[in-house]
């Protein structure tokens, strides 16, 4: 199904310019390459997509402002430099390399040199029953001391989808970027997402990984701290329940002095959920006075979840700084007690203190009502 | 006059590329206490490190001589060696060496000569006692777990073992309640003789109401605006640092 | 402050690279053959049983690749490896009687000196096969047996044959299966119910032949009730072709039993040590390792405590030190298998002068393991920016009503200890040994005291090299 015939058919009905199209023809040649992966650890070893169609589903919300260029992706000349093909990240090179290729939406987000987006964009992208699947690559590029804030938002109207998206993000030289993935599929959907960050000197980015839903997630983030005091940050919740299976997976690598960064991943596990968390973080040799931490905090509410991580510190660098810090356990016995003893029940105590632990992370995210809807979602899943 | 012991001539230094002593001149003599004063950000604890030879810190001009010899030029043991001794505003925690054998190594170092364990045990056994410091503490780790307090009068401790001729105390007093100040405080008088000179960094006047010091100096945006006796401390308790004659 | 770089060819060893001639009595062919696995078993006078498992073992090793992740093993020939390297003396039950060169090298390492001040037996291997071994008087008459493992299965058969390789199987890996095919000597401890040995037994592992392999295989069965603190020491004077150590341990803790297994290995750093050890812990049984990983190029090596009982818990202490040219992949696995077991990892490691420290561990809880408790600390300290040091601690849990902690720190010593330390007028060098001893003392203080002091003979030797 996604072979030469599907790509040179998109080719010619796309408005893709020329570069848009060579870069698609790049990725379709190491797509034939390699090998749809094993996952072991979920116990997922086959992989079969479903036929390729079109998505005219995207909405994005935003406000015009000077110096802001929000475009349909490959539209523009958009650069899809070696390094962003080239780069290795994302779950599997195999799925990266689909929506590279055979991408049916995706936005071009380009911030000229000292602008600030006030508001956040927000970019819509659900399923439903004319639009199962969704193959979106979107490229951020956020030029000199420039600021954006972008969302993107996946749902589905309980149909079986396929998810299958790509982020790059370039920041160059002062600028912010923060992007919010926020994912609430129903169980009948697949969704899989690699990010790729390049930040240059004092840069920053911040991603935000919000998995609520879907019967496997699987999500992959790569920043690199290519310059001088760059940073990256990835703050994360997620909420596994049912039979959902998840792969979350951070990478950091820390290539310029003074780079700092952070992971913070926090989680509930409920039902038959199985969560893999991955971290890590890597020092190149010369990364001197950089800084990293990884934090993760899991809660575990039934004796039938499982609970997987393997953060990695990797160090090439002596002057440096690498922590990790990881725990797991039961909603805290005492707290839970405490909270009783006030009049709340068990299952209200419980989803009190779960929101507790995300509240550091939810309040870093400017997105309104984000705090009601995981409300509602942990409440509702505490009762199932 | 009593003997010159340090000599600071229009040192200059910097630190992150931003020059913080901006040409301090100060002599001190044997049998002498000096206090230095002034806001935050006047530079105290930059004189302070620059003078024990923190790496961190780069000397841009000026000279500093201990006993007539070039500070400036000594590795930073070396200065200790000589008799300078720095006690830490906050003293770092070296985990798995104990108070003991830290001390211990150091005495040997500074005097040039291998004490036996059990003399070197009996000093340290003595002079914990005049600092109040249970003897459990010979064999904890050093600063780990320690309070506030206690990892002052661990400095003060040193101090005394190791009898420099100058000893600068950069804000041992800051953050300790009245009692550990008085602790502190007793502990720099029992150490202060006509032999050597001390230069006592502070913020608060408290520490004076224990403290007779010779001199005491005002130091202004990297330099001394203002030297007088105890009455410039008492003038700065009432006025502030605005009320100082920049004059 | 002036950072300082240390350049040693190779660390001084001293006593450990003291080398003998190599005259053994008899020497099998290079590489693996079953007519090598024949020979062996035949010149041993072992039970068929025995040989048959050899020859399982060698038919399993055939089948399995070698691993592709971890060390790269692509120097390590299998066909060079002389695998089977009898010294030319039967075992001694007096240090008179073994022949002079040997002695004079155990001499140099202390062990006798160490068996007669703190210990309760000595065993001694040389090569392939033990060369000494005592045990007191006492602990024999507590029916204490404390022998090599070919006697064992002379004398005590029904109990190795219960026993041996069945808590790591040739079939775990491609080295365990090198093992079961070509083991030779070891230890056998059984310590009968209820009784406590009070002093520590040491065996003691050198490898002398250039080339060769060393796979010595330690049984340890420590009944109901009972304790024992086995002290293991390796070492081998350095050539310049590969030595190859697939060493077995096996430790059976029974219900309220306590064992305490420490190990230091400082082989030559031209030895590829692949080792395999393992302990299953019953009911209230309690399970210490400490372990010291200094020499070898290659070690991967990670000690696995299997807590099947209730209550049963287990401690794991080590330190790695990896110098020039060396790889030290280690790390503690621990299987969560009952309701209420603990388990508490201390692991440290340093790297330095180009050495690639990684710590590799796993912490698995399976689903009946209600209420466990499991706290993991890894410290890694890098002394240059030759070194490499990694961390990879993997946490698979399939409960909820646990308790765990996990955290690691990776860094270098801080300029601003060095500078506390310096202003007290403590030089350079010694401040950073100074830091650096301390980072180690939680892990020194539970070794032997003789191993304690080598360790820090060791920190001084590496620091002693940067004066001037």
């Amino acid at each position: 199904m996604y072979n030469k015939t599907l790509l040179d058919r998109i080719l010619v009905q796309s408005k893709n310019k020329e570069q848009g199209q060579e870069s698609r023809r790049i990725s379709f040649e190491r797509y034939e390459k390699e090998e749809f992966p094993i996952w072991k650890r979920l116990k997922i070893d086959k992989s079969t997509l479903p036929d390729y169609q079109k998505y005219n589903n995207q909405k994005t919300l935003m406000y015009r402002q000077e110096g802001l260029h929000v475009t349909p992706i490959h539209s523009q000349e958009v650069i899809f430099s070696n390094e962003l093909l080239d780069k290795d990240y994302g779950p599997s090179i195999k799925h990266r390399t689909l929506t590279e290729a055979f991408s049916n939406t995706g936005t071009y987000i380009s911030v000229d040199e000292g602008i600030e987006i006030t508001e956040p964009i927000i970019i819509q992208l659900p399923l439903d029953q004319d639009n199962p699947l969704l193959l979106d690559h979107h490229v951020i590029h956020a030029k000199k001391k420039s600021r954006v804030v972008v969302v993107l938002d996946y749902r589905d109207d309980n149909v079986d989808g396929f998810h299958n998206g790509v982020v790059n993000i370039i920041v160059e030289e002062g600028a912010d970027v923060q992007v919010i993935k926020l994912q609430n599929f129903s169980k009948r959907s697949t969704h899989i997402f690699s990010g790729l960050a390049l930040v240059k000197r004092d840069g920053k980015v911040t991603f935000n990984s919000i998995d609520l839903g879907s019967t496997l997630a699987v999500t992959d983030f790569s920043t690199y701290l290519q310059e001088e005091n760059s940073e990256g940050v990835v703050e994360s919740i997620y909420l596994g329940d049912g039979k959902s299976k998840m792969d979350l997976s951070y990478n950091m690598y820390h290539e310029g002095r003074r780079t700092k960064s952070s992971i913070l991943v926090k989680g509930a596990l409920l039902h038959e959920a199985h969560k893999v968390f991955r971290g890590n973080l890597f020092f190149s040799k010369g990364a001197k006075k950089a800084s990293g931490s990884e934090q993760e905090y899991v809660i575990l509410l039934n004796d039938t979840v499982k609970s997987d991580s393997i953060p990695a510190l990797m160090c090439q660098e002596d002057d440096v700084q690498g922590e990790h810090a990881a725990s797991a356990g039961q909603v805290d016995e005492n707290k839970l007690f405490y909270l009783m003893s006030r009049g709340l029940t068990e299952k209200e105590a419980k989803q009190l203190i779960i929101m507790a632990s995300f509240t550091p992370v939810i309040d870093q995210i400017p997105i309104e009502g984000l705090q009601e809807m995981l409300e509602k979602e942990i409440s509702t899943r505490l009762s199932s | 006059m009593s003997k010159l012991l340090l000599k600071i001539e229009g040192l200059r230094a910097q630190i992150d590329n931003k020059e913080i002593i901006k040409g301090v001149d100060l002599e001190v003599h044997a049998g002498e206490i000096h206090i230095i004063m002034g806001p935050n950000g006047a530079g105290k604890s930059t004189l302070a490190y620059t003078l024990m030879g923190h790496p961190n810190y780069k000397v841009l001009g000026g000279h500093a001589y201990l006993e007539g010899e070039n500070l400036l030029e000594m590795k930073v043991d070396e200065r200790a060696k000589k008799g300078l001794f720095l006690s830490f505003q906050y003293p770092e925690v070296i985990p798995g060496v104990t108070v003991e054998n830290f001390l211990r190594t150091a005495k040997n170092a500074v005097d040039s000569k291998k004490q036996s364990i059990v003399a070197f045990n009996m000093l340290l056994k003595e002079k914990m006692a005049t600092l109040g410091i249970d003897e459990s503490y010979a064999k904890r780790y050093l600063n780990q777990g320690f309070s506030g307090g206690e990892k002052k009068k661990n400095e003060i401790l040193q101090m005394k073992i190791l009898n420099p001729k100058v000893a600068i105390l950069d804000e041992t007093d800051s953050g300790l309640d009245v009692d550990a100040i008085r602790v502190v405080a007793e502990g720099v008088n029992q150490f202060a003789n006509k032999d050597n000179a001390m230069i006592i960094i502070t913020h608060y006047k408290k520490l004076l109401d224990y403290i007779k010091p010779d001199y005491v100096h005002i130091l202004k945006d990297g330099q001394i605006i203002q030297t007088g006796d105890i009455g410039l401390a008492a003038t700065i308790d009432e006025e502030g640092f605005a009320g100082v004659n920049t004059n | 402050m002036e950072r300082k770089r240390t350049v040693i060819e190779d660390v001084d060893r001293g006593v450990y690279d003291i080398k003998n001639a190599d005259i053994a009595a008899y020497k099998s062919e290079a590489g693996l053959t079953e007519a090598i696995i024949r020979d062996i078993s035949r010149e041993k006078n072992e039970p068929q049983w025995m040989t048959d498992f050899r020859l399982k073992s060698l038919e399993i090793f055939n089948s399995k690749p070698v691993p592709t992740w971890g060390a790269d093993l692509s120097e390590l020939n299998m066909d060079d490896i002389v695998t089977y390297v009898r010294p030319k003396s039967d075992m001694k039950a007096s240090w008179d009687d073994v022949p002079e060169d040997i002695k004079n090298t155990f001499d140099r390492l202390g062990i006798p000196k160490a068996e007669r001040e703190s210990l309760a037996g000595v065993g001694a291997q040389y090569d392939s096969e033990v060369v000494y071994h005592s045990i007191q008087d006492n602990l024999l008459k507590q029916g204490v047996i404390y022998t090599d493992m070919e006697t064992a299965i002379r004398e005590h058969e029904d109990i190795v044959k219960a026993y041996f390789m069945k808590l790591v199987r040739p079939q775990d890996h491609k080295f365990a299966a090198l093992h079961g095919a070509v083991w030779s000597g070891g230890s056998f401890v059984y310590v009968p119910e209820g009784v406590e040995v009070k002093f520590p037994l040491q065996s003691y592992f050198r490898l002398n032949a250039p080339g060769a392999g060393q796979f010595e295989h330690t049984l340890i069965i420590v009944e109901k009730g009972a304790s024992l603190h086995f002290i293991e020491g390796c070492s081998a004077p350095k050539y310049d072709v590969v030595n190859l150590h697939a060493g077995c341990v096996e430790l059976n803790v029974k219900e309220g039993a306590k064992l305490r297994y420490s190990t230091i290995e400082n082989w030559s750093r031209n030895m590829y040590n692949l080792n395999t050890k393992r302990s299953i812990v019953d009911k209230d049984g309690t399970m210490e390792w400490v372990s010291g990983s200094f020499g070898s190029r290659v070690s991967m090596l990670y000690p696995m405590s299997i807590l099947r009982g209730e209550r049963a818990r287990c401690e794991f202490t080590g330190i790695t030190f990896a110098g020039q040219g060396q790889y030290l992949d280690t790390g503690s696995k621990v299987i969560h298998a009952a309701p209420y077991t603990t388990s508490n990892i201390n692991s440290k490691s340093i790297s330095k002068d180009g050495g690639h420290a990684f710590y590799r561990g796993l912490m698995r809880v399976t689903p009946g393991a209600h209420h466990c408790k499991s706290t993991v600390s890894c410290e890694s300290l890098m002394l240059d920016n030759l070194s490499v040091s990694d961390t990879l601690p993997i946490i698979e849990l399939a409960n909820d009503d646990i308790d765990i902690g996990h955290e690691a720190k990776i860094g270098r010593i801080s300029d601003e200890a060095i500078f506390y330390l310096m202003s007290r007028g403590i030089s350079e060098v010694e401040a950073k040994a100074m830091i650096v001893r301390g980072f180690v003392e939680p892990i020194t203080k539970e070794l032997p005291l003789e191993y304690a002091v080598e360790l820090n003979q060791l920190i001084n030797l590496e620091f002693e090299g940067s004066i001037g």
